[in-house]
C-alpha cells in the first residue's frame, strides 16, 4: 500500500470514529451507544492496520489487533453486560438533550478542526488531520462523560475519549515502543474493571446507576 | 541498582500477595509492616548509593535515579512505613465500630502494599511510558481504597476520583506521545526516544511547536493527579473519605509523585522552547491553586476536608517555586515537597485518630482537645503550626526561600502577594485548629473509647518531629540531597 493511499485511508477512518462519536452523544439507548463504541474502536483498529501495513511495522499491526480485542469486543461486551444487570429501561439519562448534544459535538469538532490545522504534526505516512480528530474525540468524549447521568454511560465517555489518544498512538506516532503501548491498554483495561466494580457498588448502595445521588460531597 | 530497583518493585507485591492470605487482620498488618521497613531501607540504601556515586541507571537505561527521584523515593517508602503503622488500630476501631466490613478491612494491607509499590515505581522509571503506566496504576488501587468503606460518601468520592483522575491521566498520555512524536524526529523510532535521559540530551533540539503542545497536555494531564486549580475537585472528596492513613499517603506521597512526572517534562520543555512559556503556565497553575483552596479553608466545616483543601493549597505553593525559578526559589520548592509530606500526613494521621476517637469530624463539635486528648491535641496543633510555616518548622525556611527567590528573579510583587495568601491560609487553619484544641470538652459519647492507641499517636507524631528535626538541625546528607534535588531543577 502506498504512503498516500494509507495516509487518506486513515484520515478518513479517523473522521468517521469522529462522526461515531457524535453519533454516540445523540443516541438515547445504552445499547446503541455500546454498539457505537465498539464500532469506533473497530475503526481505530483499521487505521492502525492500514498504517501497520503501509509502514511494514510488524508492532503497529500487534497493537492493532489487541487494541481490536480489547477495545471493540471485550470492554463493549462488559458494559453490555452491566447495563442488562443493572438499567432495566437501557434509556441514556442526560442532562443536555439529544439534538443540543450532537449539535455541540460537530461544533467543537468543527471549531478544533480549524484551530488546529496549523499545528506542524504531521503522521509518518502523511494523514495530516489526525491531531485535530483525535483531540476531538477526547474533547466529545469527556462531553459524553460530563453529560451522561448513569456511571456505565461515563465509561463508554471515558473510552470513546481513549480511543483518540490511541488513535493518535497508532497513527501518528506509529509505534509508540509495543512494551509501553501494550502496558497503556493493560493499565486502561484495569481501570474499567475497577470503574466496573464501582459500579455495582453504586448500584448496589443506591439501587440504581443514576450519578446524581453522588452529589453529597461540596465545599 | 538493577537488582535493588527490582527488589524495590518486586517486594511490595509479594507483601501484598501474602497479607492477602493472611488472618486475622494484625497478621496481615505485622507482614505489611515488616515489607514497608525492608522497602524503607532499600530505599535509604538506593539513595545512599545515588549520593555517594551519582545518578544510577538500570536495566539497560530503562531504570534511572537521580538525587530528585531519590528523595521522592525516600519520602515515598517512609510515609508508607508510618501509615501501616498506625493502620493496625485504626483499622480494627473501624471495624469494630461497623463503619468496615471485615471482608472489605482485610483487603486494605494488601490494597495499601500494592499502592505503595505503584508509587514507589514513579520515580524509577526511566522511560516516559512506563512512568506514566505507574502513575496510572496508582489512580487505580489508590481509588479502591478510597472507597473502601462502600458508604454513600466513599462511593462518591470513589467514582469521582477515578472518573477525573483517569481523564486526566489520559491527557498526560496524549502530551507523552507529543513527547515522543517530537523525539522521534531527533531520536529515531525506538524505545530510547522515550527514555529521560536520553531525551535531555536532546532536549534542544526537539521541536518547540509541539513540546509547547505536550507540555501544556502534560501539566493539565498531571496536574489533575496533584490537585492544580481549577482541576481539583476530586481531591477534597477523594483525601477526606479515605482511611485516614490513606489520606496520609495520597496527600503526603501521591501528590508528590504527580509533580515528579511534571518536573521531569518541565526539564525537558524548558530547553526545547525556553523557560518563559513553562514558567508562566507554573506560576499561573500555582497562584489560581493558592487562590482557589483559600475560601475553603476559611469557611470549612469538615476536618478531613480542612487538610485536603490545604493540600491544594500546598501543591500550589510547590508549583509556583519551581515557576518562579532560580536557585533559591527551586531550592525553597523541593524543601516545602519535602516539608509538606511530614507535615500532612502527621495532619492526617493525628486528625484520623481525634474523628475516630470523638466520632465526628464536624469541627464545631470538637472542643477542648487539650483535655480529652492531649496527645493528638498536641500532634494536630504541631501539624497547623508546621503546614502554617511556623518557626522552626522547615516549612519556614521554604516559605521564606520562596519570596526571597521571588525577589531573585524580579518578581517581588508575586512574592508579596504569595506570602500574603499563605499568611491568610495559615490565619484560617489557626482558626478552626484553636477552636478544637482548646476550650472545654463536649460532654463525651459512650460507646467512644477514651485513649487513641499508642501506634496511632506515634504515626502521627513520627513525621511531626522529623519535621522539626528538619526544620532546627537538618542532618547532613539530608540536606544535601534536598540540594542536589533542587539543582537538577536548574535547567
Amino acid at each position: 500500500m502506498s504512503y498516500a493511499t494509507a495516509s487518506s485511508w486513515v484520515d478518513a477512518l479517523s473522521i468517521a470514529m469522529v462522526a461515531a462519536s457524535i453519533l454516540a452523544l445523540w443516541t438515547r439507548s445504552l445499547g446503541r451507544l455500546v454498539l457505537v463504541l465498539a464500532v469506533q474502536s473497530s475503526l481505530l483498529a483499521v487505521a492502525g492496520l492500514v498504517t501497520g501495513i503501509a509502514t511494514g511495522d510488524a508492532q503497529v499491526v500487534v497493537a492493532a489487533v489487541v487494541v481490536l480485542a480489547v477495545k471493540a469486543v471485550i470492554l463493549p461486551g462488559l458494559l453490555w453486560v452491566v447495563i442488562e444487570r443493572t438499567a432495566p429501561t437501557h434509556a441514556v439519562e442526560a442532562y443536555l438533550g439529544s439534538r443540543t448534544s450532537a449539535a455541540l459535538g460537530i461544533a467543537v469538532a468543527l471549531l478544533l478542526a480549524r484551530l488546529l490545522a496549523a499545528q506542524p504534526f504531521r503522521t509518518e505516512i502523511g494523514a495530516d488531520r489526525v491531531l485535530a480528530t483525535s483531540v476531538s474525540l477526547m474533547v466529545i468524549g469527556l462531553m459524553i462523560m460530563i453529560s451522561r447521568r448513569q456511571a456505565v454511560a461515563q465509561i463508554a465517555g471515558f473510552l470513546a475519549l481513549e480511543n483518540g489518544m490511541a488513535l493518535a498512538a497508532l497513527t501518528a506516532t506509529y509505534g509508540m515502543p509495543l512494551a509501553i503501548e501494550l502496558g497503556v491498554l493493560f493499565d486502561l483495561l484495569i481501570v474499567v474493571l475497577v470503574a466496573f466494580v464501582y459500579s455495582r457498588r453504586i448500584h448496589a448502595a443506591f439501587g440504581s446507576l443514576d450519578t446524581q445521588q453522588l452529589r453529597k460531597l461540596r465545599g | 541498582m538493577t537488582a535493588l530497583s527490582l527488589a524495590l518493585l518486586v517486594i511490595p507485591l509479594g507483601g501484598a500477595g501474602i497479607a492477602l492470605w493472611c488472618r486475622p487482620l494484625r497478621r496481615a498488618w505485622a507482614v505489611s509492616l515488616a515489607t514497608a521497613a525492608v522497602e524503607l531501607a532499600l530505599a535509604v540504601w538506593l539513595a545512599v548509593r545515588v549520593q555517594t556515586d551519582g545518578a544510577q541507571s538500570g536495566l539497560r537505561g530503562w531504570l534511572y535515579l537521580d538525587s530528585l527521584g531519590a528523595l521522592v523515593l525516600c519520602l515515598t517508602a517512609l510515609i508508607g512505613f508510618i501509615a501501616i503503622l498506625g493502620a493496625r488500630d485504626y483499622l480494627g476501631r473501624e471495624i469494630e465500630e461497623g463503619h468496615l466490613h471485615v471482608a472489605d478491612g482485610a483487603h486494605f494491607f494488601p490494597l495499601t502494599l500494592a499502592f505503595l509499590g505503584t508509587m514507589v515505581a514513579v520515580p524509577l522509571m526511566n522511560n516516559l511510558g512506563l512512568m506514566w503506566v505507574a502513575i496510572e496504576a496508582t489512580t487505580v488501587v489508590s481509588a479502591l481504597l478510597v472507597g473502601i468503606s462502600r458508604s454513600h460518601a466513599g462511593l462518591e468520592a470513589a467514582w469521582k476520583y477515578l472518573m477525573l483522575a483517569s481523564v486526566g491521566i489520559a491527557l498526560a498520555l496524549f502530551g507523552t506521545m507529543m513527547t515522543y512524536y517530537a523525539s522521534r524526529g531527533v531520536l529515531g523510532s525506538s524505545n530510547s526516544a522515550l527514555q529521560w535521559t536520553h531525551l535531555l540530551a536532546v532536549a534542544r533540539s526537539l521541536d518547540p511547536q509541539v513540546m509547547r503542545l505536550a507540555f501544556v497536555f502534560v501539566l493539565v494531564g498531571y496536574g489533575t493527579k496533584a490537585g492544580l486549580a481549577p482541576m481539583h475537585t476530586w481531591l477534597p472528596d477523594a483525601h477526606s473519605q479515605a482511611p485516614s492513613p490513606v489520606s496520609g499517603l495520597l496527600s503526603g506521597v501521591l501528590l508528590n509523585s504527580s509533580i515528579y512526572a511534571i518536573l521531569r517534562f518541565r526539564a525537558l520543555a524548558v530547553p526545547a522552547i525556553g523557560g518563559g512559556f513553562v514558567d508562566h503556565l507554573l506560576i499561573g497553575f500555582g497562584l489560581m491553586s493558592i487562590i482557589v483552596a483559600l475560601p475553603f479553608l476559611t469557611v470549612q466545616g469538615d476536618l478531613k476536608r480542612l487538610f485536603a483543601y490545604s493540600s491544594v493549597e500546598h501543591v500550589g505553593v510547590i508549583v509556583l517555586a519551581v515557576g518562579i525559578g532560580g536557585s533559591v526559589a527551586l531550592y525553597a520548592a523541593v524543601l516545602h515537597m519535602v516539608a509538606h509530606s511530614l507535615a500532612k500526613s502527621g495532619a492526617f494521621f493525628s486528625s484520623g485518630a481525634i474523628a475516630q476517637l470523638l466520632g465526628t469530624r464536624r469541627m464545631g463539635r470538637i472542643r477542648g482537645l487539650t483535655k480529652s486528648a492531649p496527645a493528638l491535641a498536641l500532634a494536630l496543633l504541631a501539624s497547623v503550626l508546621a503546614l502554617g510555616g511556623f518557626p522552626p518548622f522547615a516549612m519556614f525556611t521554604s516559605e521564606f526561600g520562596l519570596v526571597l527567590g521571588a525577589f531573585d528573579q524580579g518578581r517581588g510583587a508575586l512574592g508579596v502577594v504569595a506570602a500574603l495568601l499563605l499568611a491568610l491560609a495559615f490565619a484560617a487553619l489557626l482558626f478552626h485548629t484553636a477552636g478544637m484544641v482548646f476550650g472545654e470538652p463536649a460532654p463525651r459519647r459512650e460507646e467512644h473509647a477514651a485513649r487513641p492507641d499508642l501506634l496511632i499517636v506515634a504515626s502521627a507524631a513520627i513525621p511531626i518531629l522529623l519535621g522539626i528535626w528538619l526544620g532546627i538541625v537538618p542532618p547532613g546528607p539530608i540536606k544535601d540531597l534536598i540540594r542536589d534535588a533542587a539543582h537538577i531543577l536548574e535547567v
